[in-house]
């Protein structure tokens, strides 16, 4: 008999800077282990910086290595959106986790 | 081919010099403003730059002095002075004697220019020493090596940035994303992240940079600006900045670079490899990424560098295309050829109402309505903001003021109105001599001014505003005010009003205007020798303008030019008399009232009409211009507006509104009194048009006996 699927919210909030980057990184891993999709919140980001994105296209690559659904979520804020426009990692603005993931830049294809 | 370059680069140069005036000007209240400072140093480079090109040898010579000079002040290894901005204002204008001279300056300029040099390089020696820097004075060469940097500022150039953070800048507490922000900031940027280096997040070091960007940057900021974003991470980062090319020299291109051209210029791959690539006929970059001689991210990467280029481009030729530079000329020539359409329109709408035929009313009154708007579309591209013309006025009022000893400065308002530029070009000396006058009979000494409890500093106000068909142009000071008494001694003495005579204050402040009138008691440079106000009157005159003057002693003089919009294209009243057809220009008229004969009163030997409550003068035209036969029993009279006050003109037939294309009288009528131009109606008849406002003054003389013409007028 099949297992029900695991789906793992991550969901931080405030501003995703360098000192979130690590303790991120852990539940992130942690979050990929143990379920078969993990769902990665953007509703409560105020703010990124590139440490965290950086972990993001990590945990996106470690999905795909081991077979786990990682997917973006939730409303993307004007800051957010704006500040990965400027630096090129979009072509357009994103409102949404779902549009950032079809619109990232080298993210990598959806893991089914 | 090559005169018209260099008449363009006069052209061009002409304007920027204007500009540089203006900047120049308000850095003296602004010493260390740096946009200002950057735009001054712009505008001197870009002369610098085109002189060369164009052959003005010496212009390039010397801009490239006041270039250096410019570019150690806003760099702020020297300062920016009051004695610099003399001096820089000096330079500009020799650059314009230099521009007028073309390649052969005779040795007065030569000399000239060697004086300024000097001074020059004497300023940035002294400059040096009183910064604590060297005690010599700067070698040409030191200042190149300061300056020559073709790309400083102002021209757009596209830059191709490379910028590899270093793996700890995070650390640094750096935000690098906040970086490409400031990039962004610089001009129109792309950038193309380069993430193959993050690995799964099982191998990642979340402290660790990974990432690094090319980015396509189109700035006028220069090199230096680009680099200046990165400072503080500088040493720990790889940084590379290339120019591609001028955004100019882009336009220039019939296409976009292509992708070959990018990976080559990158050196990513060879030109071998590209031409191997492009004989299989395929798309390069995927060739390119199937035999592994580049990176998917570095096709993409170069993907957005064409993408940006070509958006720069399709910038730089619709910047091109948003205005294009014509010859005055040829607009002269439009705004005549559009005359001869409205009079031929005329023509056509006359034979169109006396064929009685729908059809070719029909096509007529569409006609109409075409001209009417290709009339007015062609006007407004002749409009220019009298603003233009403000940068000069400011000049005269600082070399002046400061010439007088006297503190004053000139304050404007509405830049922006617009008014032909024919009229612009024949505002400029009346306004100048207007100014002048305020400065050196009107602003009183700092002493005065605080005696008499008022600012040390005299105010004069120059502004334009819209006012109908008519702009008016006001021009007040807050000084002394005009002295009555002195001027009414002064036209006795002259014999311009004889003794006894009792006249109104608004007679006397127009004795003014009289020729050779003026009240000074010693002549300097820039009065007193009674030449400026009676040509004023009659620049202002000649233009269908009016002067008003308005002036109350201890509190200052306010002089009020009221000027039409355009010259070329006026809207009229036709009206006949015997025979002939006259225009009235339509903003002058007021009303038309019918007189029979019989409805005259004559008071003081002048024919006077009771219209609207008001007692009026009139003159019937037939009389005025000698006119054979008798007047109809019931005449008509147009009533306008002529100075500050209204008159009737006696016609024999209003016939209506008419569009007026103003044709100038010849030679030999050209002191005719009463008559401004002439016109050719639709029938091929001539027209003369009414110069209300000297017909009115001449017919006010006459009547009251001091000037010129007999007693024919009242011989109605």
């Amino acid at each position: 008999m099949k297992n029900k699927p695991t789906q793992k919210l991550v969901a931080p909030g405030g501003v995703l800077g360098i000192e979130t980057a690590s303790p991120l990184r852990q539940e992130l891993l942690a979050a990929l282990a143990g379920s078969d999709e993990v769902l990665f919140d953007f509703s409560g980001a105020e703010d990124i910086d590139l440490a965290v994105l950086q972990v993001l296209y990590a945990a996106r690559r470690s999905a795909e290595l081991g077979k786990v659904r990682f997917s973006l979520m939730g409303k993307v804020s004007e800051k957010i959106s704006k500040r990965l426009q400027v630096a090129g990692f979009t072509h357009s603005p994103c409102r949404t986790g779902e549009e950032l993931e079809t619109s990232l830049v080298d993210y990598g294809s959806a893991t089914k | 081919m090559i005169d018209g370059f260099k008449e363009t680069f006069r052209e061009e140069a002409e304007e920027l010099l204007s500009g540089l005036e203006g900047i120049l000007l308000e850095l003296e209240t602004k010493p260390g403003d740096p946009e200002l400072l950057n735009a001054a140093f712009r505008a001197v480079h870009t002369i610098k730059g085109s002189a060369g090109m164009f052959g003005f040898e010496a212009i390039g010579r010397f801009a490239h002095d006041l270039e250096n000079i410019m570019d150690r002040i806003r760099s702020g290894s020297l300062s920016m002075t009051k004695d610099f901005a003399d001096l820089a204002l000096s330079c500009r204008d020799h650059i314009r004697t230099l521009l007028a001279a073309d390649e052969d300056p005779g040795p007065a300029i030569q000399e000239r220019t060697g004086q300024l040099v000097e001074a020059l390089r004497a300023y940035a020696a002294k400059g040096s020493r009183a910064d604590g820097g060297e005690s010599e004075a700067p070698s040409e060469g030191r200042a190149d090596a300061l300056t020559d940097n073709p790309d400083a500022g102002g021209e757009e150039t596209v830059w191709r940035l490379s910028f590899k953070p270093g793996q700890g800048v995070f650390r640094s507490g750096t935000k690098v994303l906040r970086l490409l922000e400031e990039l962004s900031e610089l001009g129109d940027c792309a950038c193309f992240p380069h993430t193959e280096n993050i690995p799964e997040l099982e191998k990642l070091d979340p402290e660790a940079c990974l990432t690094s960007w090319d980015a396509i940057i189109a700035s006028g900021k220069g090199p230096d600006a680009i680099k200046d974003v990165f400072i503080f991470i500088e040493s720990e980062s790889e940084i590379a900045l290339e120019k591609i090319e001028e955004a100019a020299i882009l336009q220039e291109r019939e296409e976009p670079k292509k992708l070959g051209e990018i990976l080559l210029d990158r050196g990513i791959v060879t030109r071998a490899a590209i031409d191997e690539a492009l004989r299989s006929q395929r798309r390069l970059g995927e060739v390119l990424i199937e035999k592994k001689l580049v990176s998917k991210e570095q096709v993409e990467s170069a993907l957005v560098e064409q993408e940006h280029l070509k958006r720069v481009q399709e910038r730089q030729v619709d910047t091109g295309a948003a205005s294009i530079r014509v010859a005055s000329e040829k607009l002269d020539q439009l705004v005549d050829l559009v005359g001869e359409l409205v009079t031929l329109q005329a023509r056509l709408s006359q034979t169109a109402l006396g064929i009685q035929d729908p059809g070719l009313t029909g096509i007529s009154e569409m006609f109409d309505r075409l001209i009417s708007q290709l009339r007015d579309n062609t006007m407004s591209i002749r409009m220019l903001p009298i603003g233009s013309t403000f940068n000069k006025f400011r000049r005269v009022v600082r070399d002046l003021s400061l010439e007088l000893g006297k503190d004053a400065e000139l304050a404007t308002e509405g830049a922006e109105t617009e008014l032909d530029k024919t009229v612009i070009e024949k505002l400029g000396d009346p306004l100048v001599h207007i100014i002048r006058n305020s400065l050196d009979h009107g602003i009183e000494r700092p002493a005065d001014r605080l005696a008499a409890g008022k600012p040390r500093s005299g105010t004069i106000r120059l502004s334009a505003m819209h006012s109908g068909a008519y702009v008016l142009i006001q021009v007040a000071d807050d000084g002394a005010g005009l002295d009555r008494a002195a001027i009414k001694a002064k036209a006795l003495e002259r014999g311009i009003i004889s003794p006894g005579a009792d006249l109104p204050d608004q007679e006397i402040d127009q004795l003014i205007f009289a020729p050779g009138f003026s009240t000074a008691k010693t002549v300097t440079k820039v009065s007193g020798r009674g030449v400026g106000m009676d040509v004023v009157k009659r620049e202002i005159d000649s233009l269908g303008g009016t002067v008003l003057l308005k002036s109350e002693r201890g509190h200052g003089t306010t002089m009020t030019l009221k000027i039409p919009l355009t010259l070329a294209i006026i809207e009229g009243l036709l009206v006949k008399v015997a025979d002939e057809f006259y225009v009235v220009p339509l903003s002058s008229v007021d009303g038309c009232i019918e007189i029979r004969s019989d409805e005259v009163v004559e008071r003081d030997g002048k024919r006077i009409i009771t219209y609207r409550g008001e007692l009026l003068p009139f003159v019937p035209l037939r009389t005025w211009f000698d006119s054979p036969g008798e007047a109809p029993a019931i005449s008509q009279i147009v009533i306008v507006n002529a100075l500050d006050s209204r008159i009737g003109f006696v016609v024999d037939q209003v016939i209506g509104d008419y569009q007026t294309v103003v044709k100038p009288l010849g030679r030999l009528y050209r002191n005719v009194r009463g008559l401004s131009g002439a016109t050719i109606l639709g029938d091929g008849t001539v027209a003369l048009i009414l110069d209300v406002n000297r017909l009115s003054q001449a017919v006010k003389r006459d009547s009251t006996g001091r000037a010129g013409r007999d007693e024919a007028l009242l011989d109605a």
